[in-house]
């Protein structure tokens, strides 16, 4: 149980802002007294998934970094938090390296969910999703809009309670707007 | 025409790099001279492969991003090389090429590769390239890395579509409503649980066959 965050708000293309917004996030988080585990994706040692595909089998990646310790916590939490910059509508590399090597959470068989075909969740209904991305100044809406639909589609696929996605921009108030996104998603839990 | 091919897939068997292929041969055939670059092979860490692909886009008319979906989106290997031009796009301005995008995965509904081309069509007019529109195609776990050539029922949708999209780039119009439609039908005809079911079907002969189980 308890959160886990997958944070790239403090690399070098995130910014001030993303800075503050992760500073928010955990002291947000820690005033709920709860297990968070937190992978500062600045530091981590994630290698890039390499698309071999026998996580599909094993439920496991043969990669041993320090994702293969986060998936686990990943499997026994009940909220996942993704956050980072937002990059042409989507994660950042940065942090799409770690939501690559999140294929393990996908069973090997196949099921229909909302009238779409999708894998079958390896830990069915546990975990709320929220995704936390920062718009870069001069970015068009429409990558926001882009970002919260991704995150509906992530909720979707691994067949989370429940999600939000909230978007950092100068002209927000950060705080509010993370404290927004973790009640929605503590109302799913 | 110059077109350059960008293979956005981390694996080694990759079914990006079959599309790739198949499209070069056409562009090729059609006169175009095509150049195909992947990280996978040269190393994307590399800050030489990243000069290299901006020495080679300031001669090309065309860019095609073929990447397979990863957990809803790019992989990180394609989305680390439109960051890199990104990054380096003061290098590149004034340089105007038309953008394609094609992307893929084992889904058969194109609902599942939309969000990789929104990112496609978002890299372009971040950069100022004209995007021309993307082709999404669905159910192509089967082919494994194999050349698309001989591959039969699960590639007739595919083989057409990519025809069509070397003619439409070599044209430089947009990629046509009707291709998009086209390209996004199922390989295969049949109702979606009767594919589950027999996918399921065989993942599990092929369990029992291993003794394993599993979700």
């Amino acid at each position: 149980m308890g959160t886990v965050v997958l944070s790239a708000l403090r690399i070098a293309d995130a910014g001030e802002l993303a800075g503050r917004a992760s500073d928010a996030l955990h002291r947000l988080l820690e005033s709920k007294g709860e297990v968070v585990q937190v992978l500062d994706l600045e530091e981590a040692d994630v290698s890039p998934c390499l698309g071999c595909g026998r996580c599909s089998e094993a439920g496991e990646c043969v990669l041993r970094d320090d994702m293969s310790r986060m998936i686990r916590l990943i499997a026994s939490c009940d909220r996942l938090v993704l956050a980072g910059p937002i990059l042409f509508g989507t994660h950042h590399p940065t942090l799409k390296r770690a939501v690559d090597r999140l294929l393990p959470l996908a069973g090997e068989l196949f099921t229909i969910r909302r009238g779409e075909m999708h894998h079958r969740p390896r830990h069915p209904g546990r975990l709320c999703l929220l995704g936390v991305g920062k718009l870069r100044e001069g970015a068009p809406q429409a990558e926001a809009e882009s970002f919260e639909r991704l995150i509906g589609r992530h909720a979707l696929n691994i067949a989370a309670r429940g999600h939000a996605a909230v978007v950092i921009s100068e002209a927000g108030d950060v705080d509010e707007a993370i404290r927004a996104g973790l009640e929605r998603t503590e109302r799913d839990r | 025409m110059s077109v350059v091919l960008f293979v956005g897939s981390p694996r080694v068997r990759s079914n990006t790099r079959s599309i790739a292929a198949f499209l070069r041969e056409r562009l090729e055939s059609l006169g175009a001279d095509v150049v195909t670059l992947d990280p996978k092979r040269a190393g994307l860490d590399d800050e030489s492969f990243v000069s290299r692909s901006v020495d080679t886009l300031r001669g090309a008319d065309t860019i095609v991003i073929l990447a397979p979906v990863y957990f809803d989106a790019p992989p990180h290997v394609a989305l680390a090389w439109l960051r890199a031009l990104w990054s380096h796009r003061e290098a590149l301005d004034r340089h105007v090429p038309a953008l394609y995008g094609v992307t893929h995965s084992g889904y058969f509904e194109s609902i599942h590769k939309r969000p990789s081309l929104e990112t496609f069509e978002h890299f372009g007019r971040a950069m100022g390239w004209p995007w021309h529109g993307g082709l999404a195609f669905g159910g192509t776990s089967p082919i494994d890395g194999r050349p698309l050539e001989g591959m039969g029922p699960f590639t007739r949708r595919l083989r057409p579509s990519l025809d069509r999209l070397a003619r439409t780039i070599h044209e430089r119009r947009a990629v046509p409503s009707d291709l998009v439609r086209e390209a996004s039908k199922r390989p295969i005809p049949l109702p979606k649980r009767w594919i589950v079911w027999i996918m399921n079907t065989m993942i599990r002969a092929a369990r029992r066959r291993k003794g394993r189980g599993g979700p």
